[in-house]
C-alpha cells in the first residue's frame, strides 16, 4: 500500500515532542549520525560532554552522571524517552550513565524552558530520546563488541524486522557492559602523591529493548516500546576517601504504548506509560541496605487540528493541539514510612500559526494540578521571523518567553526526617532570543548555525539545609537564582567526491548566581557563580570519511568551576580530546573495525570534587551489520 | 606584609627570599615581617572536617588574641597535598601533631611547629600494619623513661574489623594491636595508667565506658553509664572523670519520629572506677541530644551544646537546668581556651561553604568571628 504524504501520520511526528510546530522561538540541536555512532556501546554520560555545550557532573567514571544546562541543577532539565520523562520521582533526576545508546535511535537537545510542552522540570533543557520505525521489508541486524582499557568488555546486538505488507515493523536490542574500572589516578592525599589504581568502582550493566510499530487500519498507528535496564555498580570513592564497599544496584522497566491516528486536518494520540525504578544502596560500614521502588503511571490524550492549511490564497496556516495528561507516582523506601504517592494532571493547549511566509508565532498554555502543591499556570509565547532569505542562506530570528517551574521531589516532601510537605514548586520566567543561519539545501554542502541569548529567573529554589536544634536536614524554598548567558552551535558538512567532512562547534557562556530575595542565607555569596557551573563550555567536533575510512575527533573545554557556594575551592579548567578511527572492510561486507582513543592528552580532570576520572584510555570495537 | 603561609612551602620560601631581597634594595621592609622558621608553634588550630566524601578536610591557624585567621589550610600549604576525608580530631604528643582523618582510615603525623608531614599511620604503608578503620580520637599512653612509645586510637571499624581501640607504635607509626571495646568508641581519657573509652554505640546505642590498662593493653573493666557516652573531660584536681551521655538518638531513624530520651552527666572516680554521681540533663527527657562536652579547668566549668544553644554548668553541680543557654547559637564544634577561658564555636553552616569560628567571653558575650574552612568541628589550643 502506498503511503501518501499527509495521509498517514508521520510516525516520527507522533512520538516527537521536539517538532518545529512546538518549538517556535527555541533552539534545537539534533544528533547527527557521527554523534549517534559514538553512542554505540556507550552511555549518554560518555558522549554528551564532547558534543554539546552542556556540563555533565560525573561522580567518577561510569558513576552517577547528571546533566547541567545553563548552570542549573540536574532537576532543572528533563530526559524524555518516547514521551516519558525518565527522572525518578524520588530524586527528580536521571543518571545519564544508565542510558546506553541502544535505548533510542534519535537524540535531540532542546535548550530553554519547555515546560508548556513537556510539563514540570523542563526549566533549562529537554533531552529527547526517541525510537523511530524502519518499515523496510525483511530482517536486518547488527552485532557489536569491544574490549577496552581498565577491564572493559561490552557488546550489543540488534534485530530489526519489517513485514511484507509494510504494516508491521519491530526492533529488538540487547546490551551488556562489564568494566573493572581500575584506572590509574594520582592519590593527591597520600604522602608522595603516588599513582594508584582506582578500587571499588566496578560496573556491570545490561539492557534489553523492544519496539513494535503497526499500522492498524488505514488511519491508525500503534507504537509499543519497552526498555529494561539493570546495573550493579560499586561506588567509586573520592580521592583520599578509603574504599567503603559502597554499592548501588538499579533496575528500571519502562513500557509505553502510543496509539495515534487521524485523517487530514484532525489527528489524535493516546499514550499510556509505565515506569518502575528500583534502586538499592548498600553501605557496609553504616550497615545500610536500602532498597527503594518508584513507579509512575502516565496517561495522555491529544487532539490536533490544522486550520486553514492548504487553502489557496489564505497564506496562513494554524495548528492547535489540545491535550491532557496525568502522571501518578508512587514510591516506597523505609524513610517514607511506607508508600508515598503523588498525583498530577495537566491540561495544555499549543497554538502555532504561520502568519506569513516570514512570520510564525506560537502561543501555549499549560495548567497543572497536583496533590500536595500548586503548579503555577504556565503561559509561553514564541515567534520566528525570517530576516533574510537568499538563494544560499536563510537567516531567522527567534524570540521566546515562558513561565517555568520545577516541582519538589518525593524525597523533598516525604523523606523522614526532614521532608517538607509545605514546599512550593520552584517557578520563574525565562526569556530568550536568537538567530539561526541555515544554508539552502545543497547536495554537497550543509551549514546550520544558531546563537541564543537567554535570561531566566527562578524563585523558591529548593535547598536542603541543616536545621538548628533538631540534628537533621530539611529542604526549604530559599534562593532566587538568575541564569543568563549565550549558547552557540554550528555544523558544517561538505562533500567532495568520495570524501565527507563534518565540522561542529558549540559553546556555552553561563552566568548563574543567587540574587537578593526574601530568604537569603548568606549575603556574601550573592552574585557568585553557583558551584559546579563552569562559565565557559566549548566543544568542537571533526570527522572525515573517505571510502571505507572514517577519522573523527572531539575536543571540549570546560572552564573552572567552584565546588562551594563561597568559591573557597574550585576545580580547574580542563580540555578533553577523544579520537576515533574506523574502517569498513570492503572484503568482509558488513564488518567495521574501530579504534577509539579517549583523553588523548592525558588531561587530569574532575567534574565533582576529588572524584578521579581516567586518563588516556582506548577501546577496540568490531561491528557486523546485515542490512 | 602579613606572612600568611597558604601556598606550598617552596613558594612561601620564595616569597621570603624576595622579601629579604626587597629589604636590601628598597629599604621598605618593616620589622613586622618576621621570617618564621616555625610558623605554627602557637595559636589555635581549627579542625575543619570538610564535606563528607569530598576529601577536603583542612586545618587553619587562628591568633588566640585577635581571633583572626593567621594561616588557612596549613596542612596542604606546607605539604602540597590534600589532608583527606573528614578530619575528626587532633592531638600533639612530644612535638608531633596527630591528625585523625576518619573517612580516610588514617592518622597523619606532622611536626607540630611547622606542620611538615613526617608520616602516616595507615594500613598498607608497612607490611605488618593493622588498619585504623574509621578512626575517631587518639590519646598517648604515659611516657616510659620520658619517651612516648605508644598511643590509643578509637576506631569504629565496620569493614574488616569490629569496633576497637588500636594500639599504635608511635616510633614505627603503625597499629600493632586491636583491643575490642563497645560499639562506636569515641573520646578517650588517660588517667594514670588507665585509658577510659566512651562507647557511644556508633550508629546504634551503647552505654558503657571501657577501661584499658596501659601496661597490659587489656580491658580491665567495663563501666555501665548512661546511653551513648560521647565526650569526656577529666578534672585532675577533683579526680573526677565527667562523661556526657548524649542519650538515645532523639530522632529514631527506625521509627522515623522524635522519641524523647534521657541524657546524663555521669561522674566517675577513675581510681575506684565507680560512678560517684549522675545528673540528668535538664532533669527530664529531651527531644534533642546534648554533645560536645568541653571543660574549663580553671573555672571548673563544663560547656556543652544542646538544641540551638551552648549551655554551661559548674562541674560540681547536682542539677543542670536547660532554662537559658549561655550562648543562643548552635555550633557544630565547641572549644574553650584553657589560657583565657574564651569559648570557641564552630558554625558549619550548610557544609557547602566555609564555616565560621565565633568567639565568646566566658560570660557568653560575643567577641568576634572569623571565616574558616568547611565544617569546623573542633579546636586545639597550642
Amino acid at each position: 500500500m502506498a503511503q501518501q504524504p499527509g495521509y498517514w501520520l508521520d510516525t516520527i511526528q507522533v512520538v516527537d515532542r521536539i517538532q518545529p510546530a512546538l518549538t517556535v522561538g527555541l533552539s534545537t540541536w539534533e544528533a547527527d549520525t557521527t554523534a549517534l555512532r559514538l553512542l554505540n556501546l556507550r552511555t549518554i554520560a560518555d558522549v554528551l560532554p564532547t558534543v554539546l555545550p552542556v556540563s555533565v557532573r560525573n561522580y567518577g567514571n561510569g558513576m552517577l552522571s547528571t546533566l547541567s544546562v545553563r548552570g542549573t541543577g540536574p532537576s532543572h532539565s528533563t530526559v524524555n524517552w518516547n514521551g516519558l520523562s525518565l527522572a525518578s520521582p524520588m530524586l527528580g533526576q536521571q543518571d545519564l550513565s544508565l542510558i546506553p545508546g541502544i535505548a533510542f535511535n534519535r537524540l535531540s537537545l532542546q535548550t530553554g524552558s519547555y515546560n508548556t510542552v513537556v510539563g514540570a522540570d523542563a526549566v533549562s533543557a529537554t533531552l529527547a530520546l526517541q525510537t523511530t520505525p524502519d518499515w523496510k521489508t525483511g530482517f536486518r541486524g547488527s552485532m557489536l563488541g569491544d574490549i577496552g582499557s581498565f577491564g572493559r568488555y561490552a557488546g550489543q546486538a540488534t534485530l530489526g524486522y519489517g513485514n511484507k505488507s509494510g504494516r508491521w515493523s519491530g526492533q529488538t536490542g540487547g546490551y551488556g557492559l562489564q568494566l573493572t574500572n581500575n584506572f590509574p589516578y594520582q592519590n593527591l592525599s597520600r604522602f608522595g602523591k603516588p599513582i594508584e589504581e582506582q578500587t571499588n568502582a566496578g560496573v556491570r550493566q545490561w539492557a534489553l529493548t523492544q519496539s513494535v510499530f503497526g499500522k492498524l487500519g488505514n488511519h491508525t498507528l500503534l507504537a509499543v516500546h519497552g526498555w529494561w535496564q539493570w546495573a550493579d555498580r560499586y561506588l567509586q570513592p573520592g580521592i583520599g576517601e578509603s574504599a567503603t564497599g559502597e554499592r548501588q544496584q538499579d533496575e528500571s522497566l519502562r513500557l509505553t504504548t502510543q496509539l495515534s491516528g487521524g485523517r487530514g486536518k484532525r489527528e489524535w494520540l493516546v499514550q499510556l506509560g509505565f515506569m518502575q525504578d528500583y534502586l538499592r544502596y548498600i553501605n557496609p560500614i553504616a550497615n545500610l541496605d536500602e532498597p527503594s521502588t518508584a513507579r509512575q503511571y502516565v496517561a495522555r490524550v491529544e487532539q490536533h487540528w490544522s486550520l486553514w492549511s492548504g487553502q489557496p490564497g489564505s497564506g496562513q496556516n494554524w495548528t492547535i493541539r489540545i491535550g491532557a495528561e496525568s502522571i501518578t507516582s508512587t514510591a516506597r523506601i523505609a524513610q517514607y514510612q511506607g508508600e508515598r504517592s503523588q498525583a498530577r494532571a495537566d491540561v495544555y493547549a499549543l497554538l502555532t500559526g504561520r502568519l506569513t511566509d516570514r512570520l510564525t508565532v506560537s502561543g501555549q498554555f499549560r495548567q497543572g494540578w497536583a496533590s500536595g502543591f500548586a503548579p503555577p499556570p504556565l503561559p509561553a509565547a514564541g515567534l520566528t521571523y525570517r530576516l533574510l532569505h537568499t538563494a544560499t542562506y536563510t537567516l531567522t530570528g527567534r524570540l521566546h518567553v515562558s513561565r517555568t517551574y520545577r516541582m519538589p521531589t518525593l524525597n523533598d516532601r516525604f523523606w523522614r526526617p526532614g521532608g517538607n510537605e509545605s514546599l512550593r514548586p520552584e517557578s520563574g520566567w525565562s526569556e530568550e532570543g536568537g538567530l539561526t543561519l541555515e544554508r539552502a539545501r545543497h547536495p554537497n554542502r550543509a551549514f546550520r548555525g544558531q546563537l541564543t541569548a537567554y535570561h531566566t529567573l527562578i524563585h523558591d529554589w529548593i535547598l536542603w539545609l541543616p536545621q538548628a536544634g533538631v540534628g537533621y536536614w530539611s529542604p526549604r524554598n530559599v534562593q532566587v537564582v538568575r541564569s543568563r548567558g549565550l549558547e552557540g552551535q554550528a555544523t558544517y558538512i561538505v562533500k567532495k567526491g568520495m570524501t565527507t567532512w563534518q565540522h561542529g562547534l558549540s559553546l556555552a557562556y553561563t552566568r548563574v548566581n543567587e540574587v537578593a530575595g526574601p530568604a537569603v542565607q548568606d549575603e556574601s555569596t550573592l552574585g557568585l557563580q553557583l558551584p559546579y557551573a563552569p562559565i565557559w563550555v566549548v566543544t568542537g567536533q571533526q570527522s572525515v570519511s573517505h571510502r571505507g575510512w572514517t577519522v573523527g575527533g572531539q575536543v571540549s573545554y570546560t572552564g573552572a568551576q567552584a565546588t562551594q557556594a563561597d568559591h573557597g575551592h574550585s576545580l580547574r579548567a580542563f580540555w578533553l580530546l577523544n579520537t576515533q578511527l574506523s574502517y569498513r572492510f570492503s572484503r568482509l561486507p558488513g564488518f567495521t573495525g574501530s579504534l577509539f582513543v579517549n583523553n588523548l592528552t592525558q588531561s587530569v580532570y574532575q567534574t565533582i570534587e576529588n572524584k578521579a576520572m581516567p586518563g588516556l584510555n582506548g577501546r577496540l570495537q568490531l561491528a557486523y551489520a546485515i542490512h | 606584609m602579613p606572612f600568611t603561609n597558604y601556598r606550598p612551602l617552596r613558594h612561601a620560601a620564595f616569597v621570603a627570599i624576595t622579601c629579604i631581597a626587597g629589604c636590601f634594595t628598597t629599604q621598605s621592609c618593616s620589622v613586622t615581617d618576621p621570617i618564621r622558621t616555625e610558623p605554627y608553634d602557637s595559636g589555635v588550630l581549627v579542625l575543619e572536617e570538610g564535606a563528607f566524601k569530598k576529601g577536603n578536610a583542612s586545618v587553619s591557624l587562628l591568633n588566640a588574641q585577635t581571633g583572626q585567621v593567621t594561616a588557612p589550610n596549613i596542612f596542604s600549604a606546607v605539604n602540597d597535598r590534600l589532608l583527606g576525608d573528614v578530619l575528626q580530631s587532633y592531638v600533639e604528643i612530644a612535638g608531633k601533631g596527630y591528625l585523625v582523618v576518619n573517612n580516610s582510615d588514617k592518622v597523619e603525623v606532622v611536626e607540630s611547629s611547622t606542620f611538615r608531614s613526617i608520616g602516616t599511620i595507615q594500613k598498607g604503608l608497612s607490611a605488618a600494619s593493622l588498619p585504623v578503620e574509621q578512626p575517631r580520637y587518639l590519646v598517648a599512653a604515659p611516657p616510659q623513661s620520658g619517651q612516648y612509645l605508644k598511643a590509643y586510637v578509637t576506631c569504629w571499624g565496620g569493614k574488616t574489623v569490629g569496633a576497637n581501640v588500636s594500639v599504635v607504635d608511635l616510633a614505627g607509626r603503625q597499629a600493632y594491636k586491636q583491643i575490642t571495646v563497645g560499639a562506636g568508641p569515641e573520646q578517650l581519657a588517660l588517667v594514670g595508667n588507665q585509658v577510659f573509652v566512651a562507647n557511644s554505640g556508633g550508629f546504634g546505642v551503647d552505654n558503657t565506658v571501657s577501661v584499658i590498662n596501659t601496661d597490659t593493653d587489656q580491658v580491665v573493666t567495663t563501666i555501665t553509664v548512661g546511653d551513648r557516652p560521647t565526650s569526656m573531660a577529666y578534672d585532675a584536681d577533683a579526680n573526677v572523670l565527667y562523661v556526657l551521655c548524649s542519650g538515645k538518638y532523639a530522632y529514631d531513624y527506625v521509627a522515623n519520629k522524635v522519641v524523647p530520651t534521657t541524657a546524663e552527666l555521669v561522674k566517675i572516680n577513675p581510681t575506684t572506677r565507680l560512678i560517684v554521681g549522675r545528673v540528668t540533663i535538664g532533669g527530664r527527657p529531651l527531644t534533642d541530644n546534648p554533645g560536645n562536652l568541653v571543660f574549663n579547668k580553671t573555672t571548673k566549668t563544663l560547656y556543652f551544646s544542646f538544641g540551638g544553644g551552648v549551655y554551661s554548668t559548674a562541674a560540681a553541680a547536682t542539677s543542670i537546668p536547660l532554662d537559658k543557654p549561655l550562648i543562643n547559637r548552635s555550633f557544630y564544634g565547641l572549644g574553650v581556651d584553657p589560657a583565657t577561658g574564651i569559648i570557641y564555636g564552630g558554625d558549619a553552616k550548610d557544609f557547602n561553604r566555609g564555616g565560621t569560628v565565633v568567639r565568646y567571653r566566658a560570660t557568653g558575650a560575643l567577641l568576634d568571628s572569623a571565616k574558616v574552612g568547611i565544617a569546623p568541628n573542633g579546636f586545639y589550643f597550642k
